[in-house]
């Protein structure tokens, strides 16, 4: 499992490693019972603050996706299968996308639409 | 901390080292000169001055070498006494000022030593830098002043080479340098300042206050007539030329101390008036000139400083008592060393980086 | 033991022709890494002299993880690390020499780490740190620096003037030292990608004042930006402006919230960290020296 950080993207780091290790249990590249890289490895491979690294990966807990065991690391949890988290999430997606393109709506215009969405949502949950 | 400042003072120590064994070299060469030539003085055929008429030529080239390398010895002295001082100088400039010119104070006051231990380590490896360089020096000088005999040994300049004072003279120098660098953090102008300070501070203090330091003796001099080498002129006996004779004159009976400035020409002036009109009563000489002979000035002497009520007399420091004003001068100057070092550890504590 | 590293409190400092800091109240909780952000002569280097010990301020206290400025004795040291601008080194030393120094100055002193990190950037022991790239010679700084594992590290725009390969060895290096341990990091910087990555406190000073001190996170959440003459909706109560940009017809403000939010109260966009630093910097420019 490889991080990358995007610093202009105006995401937040953490969120930036959540979303790309949901990605990865998506496209089966990474599966149950694997390890997710140390906090001590992510650091080695991106610069980024360890904190950022530890919030993800509670994030990543508390949305059942993986499991921390005391010692050895963090691991993707057993019963996690590709593309089921987000199948159903994916399918609305590509749904609305097809309805606003036939309305003629440009892509930047979708991305700001979508990210007037996200930001409320973070707000709302916080 | 006193690793790092013998490590960073290394280059100029070597300098300093280079330079002090060159002066001791120079030294050495022209203290054996000096004996050889008053050695082959001293042997036949002038026989220390008791030559045959027929030497004569031979033996006064002779007296005159002898003389002309002593005399010569006045810039040389000159030079190393600037030298020495000047090394000193770099070495306190370069161990505290360089610090804070360079930059690098601000890593070593943020290690985990307090300033004042900073202070303490830095300063103990410079003034013994000093000192360990300093003191063969002086001790060869020592040496050589004993043989070449530059000038009374109490000139100022002689004396601060002469015995071990050139030892205090340099930490001092060293002292100041540390301590005004504090506040005065560019080397080049520190230097400079720290050695013409010091070098004329010891000539003031030398030539003013000097008797503050040894209290004087009193000569009262009996006018004698002496046959001189060079003609028929007449000899007071006087000190040994080896003292400090820094008056020469007349006084009022009774009067003792140290003369005041102005004091000499008072008396002296009129002396002079009373010796012109009683040459002109006693020996025909014309008012505003003329020739008394050596007999003649001893009488006019003695008559008029009688009449006047005066004796002649010399304020003079004896020879007996150099190595006592070498103690003090050197007990001041570590004393003034000692006190400067405190100012720069208390003031460390509130100066900014 | 205290959660705050660093408290400033009314910290002012005035030389002879200008005020350098003024009124300065910070608290900087342990274990975050904080950015100070600012314009040159806007007070950073003045203020993380002070925090290290160098200069006592004018007026003001000043609590360095719990230890009253003033006190500055050899275990508050040892506990604090700081590399300064000039990065500075005895340059006629050789590295090896460097860290001979440092290992004679210092409480605590690991041999082994700087030795690792140097041979792993290529740094040979027996090089005249004169004769190093200016990179170079921030990592040897940095690497002493770490090597008496310090409590708290005060690092004054430790990336400047790097090229990017260094920068990123320099953060890297930081950031494994960081996720070593209980560690506080105070860095000054302009680069706002750095904080991004690796800051979560931001600090932003303008003028010798500080304008802006919070947790990152906490400061892109608690700022909305407005577009003023197209969205008519209301502003949240509470809220202040931080920086009008409106002209005749439309404009930008930027908001900051009284949190917090409810639900539905506030739809407007979040600002980028650039937006909000540059606000808050171009503010101090419209209050009235004192």
């Amino acid at each position: 499992m490889f991080f990358r950080l995007d610093l202009r993207s105006g995401v937040a780091p953490y969120r930036q490693l959540v979303a790309q290790v949901l990605n990865a249990v998506d496209e089966n590249r990474l599966r149950a019972g694997d390890q997710l890289p140390s906090v001590r490895e992510v650091v080695g491979q991106i610069t980024i603050n360890p904190n950022t690294v530890h919030r993800a990966y509670r994030e990543l807990e508390h949305l059942g996706l993986v499991e921390a065991r005391a010692g050895l690391g963090t691991f993707v949890c057993a019963h996690v299968r590709p593309g089921d988290e987000l199948s159903d999430l994916r399918a609305g997606l590509q749904r609305w996308m097809r309805e606003a393109r036939e309305r003629g709506i440009t892509d930047t215009a979708l991305e700001s639409l979508w990210r007037g969405v996200l930001d409320n949502r973070e707000v709302t949950n916080d | 901390m006193m690793w790092i400042t013998w490590r960073r003072l290394r280059g100029v120590l070597v300098a300093g080292a280079v330079a002090v064994l060159t002066a001791m070299a120079w030294a050495l060469y022209i203290g054996h000169t000096t004996q050889r030539l008053v050695s082959e003085y001293q042997h036949a055929p002038c026989h220390g001055g008791a030559f045959p008429l027929a030497d004569a030529t031979y033996c006064q080239r002779l007296q005159f070498q002898n003389y002309s390398v002593r005399d010569s010895q006045g810039p040389f002295l000159l030079a190393l006494a600037a030298v020495v001082l000047i090394i000193a100088a770099v070495i306190g400039a370069m161990a505290i000022a360089g610090e804070f010119d360079r930059g690098t104070v601000r890593w070593a006051w943020t290690q985990s030593l307090t300033r004042q231990r900073w202070w303490t380590d830095t300063s103990i490896v410079a003034l013994a830098a000093t000192a360990v360089m300093v003191t063969p020096l002086a001790i060869t000088m020592s040496w050589w002043e004993g043989v070449v005999q530059y000038s009374g040994r109490f000139d100022p300049l002689a004396f601060l080479v002469d015995g071990w004072v050139m030892i205090p003279v340099a930490m001092l120098t060293t002292a100041l340098a540390m301590t005004v660098g504090v506040f005065l953090r560019r080397p080049g102008w520190l230097i400079a300042l720290c050695a013409v300070v010091v070098l004329g501070g010891y000539y003031v203090e030398q030539r003013a206050y000097r008797t503050i330091l040894v209290p004087p003796h009193t000569f009262i001099a009996t006018a004698e007539v002496v046959p001189n080498e060079s003609g028929g002129q007449y000899n007071v006996t006087s000190p040994n030329y080896q003292s400090d004779v820094f008056y020469s004159g007349v006084r009022p009976i009774g009067q003792s101390g140290i003369p005041s400035n102005g004091e000499e020409f008072v008396w002296g002036n009129r002396v002079g008036a009373c010796q012109a009109k009683l040459a002109h009563q006693l020996f025909k000489v014309p008012i505003n000139g003329g020739y008394e002979s050596p007999a003649q000035m001893v009488t006019l002497f003695n008559r008029c400083d009688a009449q006047l009520g005066l004796y002649y007399v010399y304020l003079y420091i004896p020879e007996s008592q150099f190595w006592t004003l070498q103690d003090r001068e050197g007990a001041l100057d570590l004393a003034l060393g000692a006190l400067l070092w405190c100012g720069g550890w208390w003031w460390v504590r509130r100066t900014h980086s | 033991m205290t959660n705050v590293a660093i408290r400033l409190t009314k910290v002012t400092k005035s030389y002879r022709r200008r005020d350098a800091l003024r009124d300065c109240d910070l608290a900087i909780p342990r274990g975050r890494v904080a950015a100070v952000v600012g314009s040159n002569g806007a007070g950073k280097s003045t203020m993380l002299r002070i925090m290290a010990g160098l200069t006592s301020p004018s007026s003001g206290e000043v609590t360095v993880l719990g230890e009253a400025g003033a006190a500055l004795s050899a275990e508050r040291l040892a506990r604090v690390g700081y590399l300064d601008q000039d990065r500075p080194l005895y340059r006629n030393f050789e590295v090896g020499e460097m860290l001979r120094a440092a290992a004679h100055t210092n409480r605590y002193w690991r041999e082994a780490l700087p030795r690792e990190q140097l041979s792993a950037l290529g740094i040979g022991l027996d090089q005249r740190i004169k004769d190093l790239s200016g990179g170079q010679q921030a990592q040897v700084a940095l690497s002493i620096c770490l090597a008496c594992e310090p409590e708290l590290l005060i690092l004054d725009e430790p990336a400047s003037a790097l090229d990017p390969a260094a920068r990123h060895d320099l953060l890297q290096l930081l950031m494994q030292q960081v996720s070593g341990g209980d560690v506080t990091v105070v860095l000054s910087t302009h680069a706002l990608d750095d904080v991004v990555a690796i800051c979560d406190y931001l600090i932003v000073m303008a003028h010798g004042r500080v304008v802006l001190a919070d947790d990152l996170e906490f400061i892109l959440q608690s700022h909305r930006l407005v577009r003023a003459g197209i969205d008519e909706r209301p502003w949240p109560e509470g809220a202040v402006i931080i920086q009008d940009q409106r002209g005749a017809r439309d404009g930008v403000v930027l908001l900051r919230l009284e949190l917090p939010v409810t639900p539905g109260e506030c739809d407007f966009e979040k600002p980028t960290l650039d937006e909000v630093v540059l606000a808050y910097m171009r503010r101090g420019q419209v209050e009235v020296p004192s």
